[in-house]
């Protein structure tokens, strides 16, 4: 009979033991999260041509494309010019070769055709649109890039959406024949900040 | 001895009494005879003013509105008109109607039409991540089917060393993972930037422009 109620007594106490928590082996829940680097998804023309007519109205006389930009990402993208002469530039290809100069340099309704064959101010600039967040719509230009040390950011562009750049341009309008220029734009974009 | 005075003399002999009346009668018929004379005179010199004033008129407008080229040719019989034959050969087909217009109203559309045609795409991870220097790391480059140009990515850090140069992408084409071509890079976090040079085909002469994008390259 006592040696019953012993096993019995220990048997409870067994269970106690057992059953108390804060003596039961420690266990914890790791989380761990994988968060994928977003993926840039941007599209743009890589070739925009322009056309000076100093024959038309001047309304008409400087016609340029549209350039969309548009971002198939998810997040929002923004858009800029890096620093360096090389991400706007004349191209060496180009068959027409005039001095690049900002626009206030002349007076360009006078300049006869020595100069306006001689010159030209050529600038990109933002379009007033659908964009997240507008840094600037002032024009940069040509000329400005050459010294230019800093990044330009035009904006920033949500995701699934599209904006529109423009050529702006500054030239004389006595040409003694028909001209081609080319010039080169790396645009860079970047995740917003 | 002058008419009138013949007659008054005449007159006077007749009677004395009758003088006097005779006298101023014969007054007033001499002046009468006088205007009379004058009548047709004063008639004619108005006609004759007038006459005259057309006549200058006439002469000055002929004078005014005379070829002043073909009045100096008939002037001088010196002065040589030497008109050009039309000539009968030129192309007639070629004229049009109407003043010349600087027709620019499809310019516009056709530009926009030649940039769309040039659209190319930037796709790639913002933070590519390699475990070490020598392992495969993930890119995610990629140059989609709707791309109508080939593609190479060179991936520069921000002092202009080269970390990776990806094979040419035909359109419809990606690296998901692949080894960096320089592998002489610490462990760390590079701010770099993506090139993505564009060509109409495999030559390197078919270069059509290139776009940049800013990532963040990571190897532990």
């Amino acid at each position: 009979m006592i040696k019953k109620k012993i096993f019995m007594a220990l048997t409870l106490m067994i269970t106690c033991f057992c059953s108390n928590p804060v003596l039961a082996s420690a266990s914890e829940t790791i989380v761990k999260g994988y968060i994928s680097p977003t993926i840039i998804d941007v599209s743009a023309p890589a070739t925009v041509v322009f056309s000076i007519d100093p024959n038309a109205e001047e309304s008409s006389q400087f016609i340029s494309p549209e350039i969309v930009i548009e971002n198939h990402s998810n997040a929002p993208v923004k858009v800029s010019i890096e620093s360096g002469a090389s991400n706007f530039i004349q191209a060496e290809s180009s068959s027409w070769k005039p001095s690049d100069v900002l626009p206030d340099e002349y007076d360009w309704e006078k300049l006869g055709t020595k100069e306006s064959e001689s010159y030209l101010a050529l600038g990109i600039k933002a379009m007033v649109g659908s964009w997240r967040k507008l840094t600037t719509t002032e024009a940069i230009y040509v000329k400005e890039q050459e010294v230019n040390n800093k990044s330009i950011v035009f904006g920033e562009l949500e995701g699934h959406s599209s904006v529109k750049m423009a050529l702006t341009g500054n030239y004389g309008l006595s040409f003694s024949e028909s001209k081609q220029c080319i010039y080169k734009i790396i645009w860079t974009f970047g995740l917003a900040d | 001895m002058r008419d009138y005075e013949k007659e008054k003399t005449d007159m006077n002999i007749s009677t004395d009494s009758g003088v006097k009346k005779e006298k101023g009668s014969m007054t007033k018929e001499r002046n009468m005879a006088a205007v009379k004379a004058r009548k047709p005179f004063l008639f004619i010199l108005p006609v004759m003013i007038c006459l005259t004033v057309l006549t200058a008129g006439v002469v000055i407008a002929v004078n005014f509105t005379k070829d002043p080229v073909r009045a100096a040719t008939e002037q001088d019989d010196t002065v040589v008109t030497d008109a050009p034959e039309i000539s009968t050969s030129g192309n007639s087909s070629a004229v049009k109607e109407g003043e010349l217009v600087s027709n620019n109203s499809g310019e516009q559309e056709r530009l926009n039409e030649l940039a769309e045609e040039s659209r190319v795409y930037c796709i790639i991870s913002s933070a590519p991540y390699f475990q070490d220097a020598g392992s495969m790391g993930s890119l995610s480059i990629s140059n989609p089917e709707e791309s109508r140009y080939y593609m190479q990515v060179i991936i520069k850090t921000d002092d202009g060393r080269e970390m990776y140069v990806s094979p040419l992408l035909a359109p419809d084409e990606k690296i998901e993972s692949d080894y960096l071509t320089n592998k002489d890079f610490d462990s760390g976090e590079y701010h770099c930037y993506a090139y993505f040079n564009y060509y109409a085909d495999t030559d390197s002469a078919s270069y059509l422009g290139s776009m940049c994008a800013e990532i963040n390259v990571v190897i532990d």
